[in-house]
């Protein structure tokens, strides 16, 4: 039987695959990043400070055309859920997008400082490992695939633990002050790459709520003893 | 116990069965929406609430309806009486043209064979009005005919000569799809207000009012319940895969 609301259904289609690139794009930009800091490469830093804007312009479509469809098409149930889990999920990849921007910040004001190849390694493994959970939750947004999403609140413990192993590995720079400034801005970056990994903690449970009509948390930050 | 309680219901027409081992129930202050597409059965089964499906030609029931857990197919039981228990309201606003807003209020009550004086008529059909929230913009015109009303006000007086017989169940088959939108609402708003007093069951195409109004929803699809449940998640997450088509607008 054919579809009677084929245009609306082309919109919601045409809205997920915004959704999918937007998260390539969020996705690339924290890679950039990291590796901004672990070559040192000033360029790589500037050029995902101006690229944001493209993650930005894509929020605020997808922001518009959400709208849109809630106001004019009403729609319920799956259609409904992936609406909701489209708004969500727009708005964690725009601060996914942001995170990017102050890693890439952080590294052009501290570039000319003394720095630590222990803690710029740290940064490369949570670099690889929260890109990596992006990359996962928006495959399992694209597949509709819940065993992906519960693998989620995993990935993102070593990066939990690697967060606090950069705040040891900045105090054993306090001997040079030049050096500890540096270390207090990868300290920073750290912190913004541990907020990526929330965020794409954050859209699995949206797309364990698309999938399976229940919503619940994955990590519950009120209840988290080991900070 | 549930106000009403249809169990293993089956309904023909002729040898067409049209309901098919339907098993469902309505509770005390609540709204249940019946949704599905046309011809699924819906309408014959809001009729086989009230015993009225039996009205016509070849059409038959087997089954039990429970109202207050008593079988209203039961063979001691009176169908004028089930429906005066259980009121019923249609599609198309139906008031006697003619006759006087306040006496087609009444209506009902006339024909029963309550004897009331005048005095208790009027008041029954004031009380009967203000319950269908139409008091205020009849008051002055009680005399006048109930054609002569819009047709959302025609609904809302055939609302009030359902409720003047005092029934304990309020049966909607589609009390706003001959309404204009705003007419439609204050009926909705209507039915919110009416379901602390009475339990009502409606029938109705229009999705988004079923999600508006009701707290429960039954979907049915060729003669069978595909899926009953609480109305939000009906609307947000339901069990089966026809029922998220169907109130998505992907069949229908």
């Amino acid at each position: 039987m054919p579809d009677p609301r084929q245009r609306f259904h082309d919109e919601l289609a045409a809205l997920e695959h915004g959704i999918l690139e937007m998260g390539d794009l969020a996705a690339t930009a924290v890679q950039r990043a990291v590796h901004a800091i672990v070559a040192h490469d000033v360029e790589e830093a500037e050029g995902v400070v101006r690229d944001d804007d493209a993650i930005d312009a894509r929020y605020l479509d997808i922001e518009e055309r959400t709208l849109q469809t809630l106001a004019l098409q009403t729609p319920v149930a799956a259609d409904l859920r992936l609406v909701s889990a489209i708004i969500h999920s727009s708005l964690h990849l725009e601060r996914i997008g942001d995170q990017a921007v102050n890693v890439a910040k952080l590294f052009l004001l501290s570039r000319d400082l003394p720095g630590s190849d222990a803690l710029r390694r740290q940064l490369d493994e949570m670099g690889d490992i929260v890109v990596s959970m992006v990359r996962t939750t928006m495959e399992a947004f694209a597949t509709r695939n819940v065993e992906l999403c519960a693998k989620l609140p995993s990935m993102d413990d070593p990066v939990d633990r690697l967060n606090r192993a950069t705040h040891l590995e900045a105090l054993k720079l306090a001997d040079d002050p030049r050096a500890l400034d540096w270390g207090m801005h990868m300290n920073l970056a750290a912190r913004a790459l541990e907020r990526v990994g929330d965020n794409a903690v954050d859209i699995a449970e949206q797309v364990n709520f698309l999938v399976s009509g229940e919503f619940h948390e994955f990590t519950d930050a009120s209840h988290e003893v080991d900070v | 116990m549930s106000k009403m309680e249809v169990v293993d219901l089956n309904a023909w027409f002729g040898i067409n069965q049209v309901l098919h081992g339907i098993n469902v129930s309505a509770e005390s202050g609540s709204v249940t929406a019946i949704i599905g597409p046309s011809g699924c059965g819906k309408s014959t089964l809001i009729r086989c609430l009230n015993r009225m499906h039996e009205e016509v030609r070849q059409a038959r029931v087997e089954g039990k309806v429970l109202f207050d857990g008593v079988d209203i197919y039961g063979d001691d039981i009176d169908p004028a009486a089930v429906r005066r228990k259980i009121g019923m309201v249609f599609q198309r606003p139906n008031p006697f043209p003619t006759m006087s807003i306040l006496h087609n209020a009444v209506a009902g009550l006339r024909l029963s064979d309550e004897k009331l004086s005048k005095a208790q008529m009027r008041e029954r059909g004031e009380k009967a009005l203000r319950a269908a929230g139409l008091w205020d913009e009849v008051k002055d015109r009680l005399d006048a005919p109930g054609g002569r009303l819009s047709g959302g006000q025609q609904q809302r007086l055939c609302i009030a000569r359902a409720l003047a017989v005092e029934p304990e169940v309020l049966l909607l088959d589609e009390p706003a799809s001959a309404l204009d939108p705003v007419s439609t609402l204050r009926i909705e708003e209507l039915v919110g207000e009416l379901k602390e007093r009475y339990t009502i069951v409606i029938v109705t195409h229009n999705m988004q009012q079923a999600a508006r109004v009701s707290d429960w929803t039954l979907f049915m699809l060729f003669g069978e319940v595909v899926e009953f449940g609480p109305t939000p998640k009906i609307f947000t997450s339901p069990d089966d895969q026809r029922t998220d088509d169907y109130v998505s607008g992907r069949f229908g």
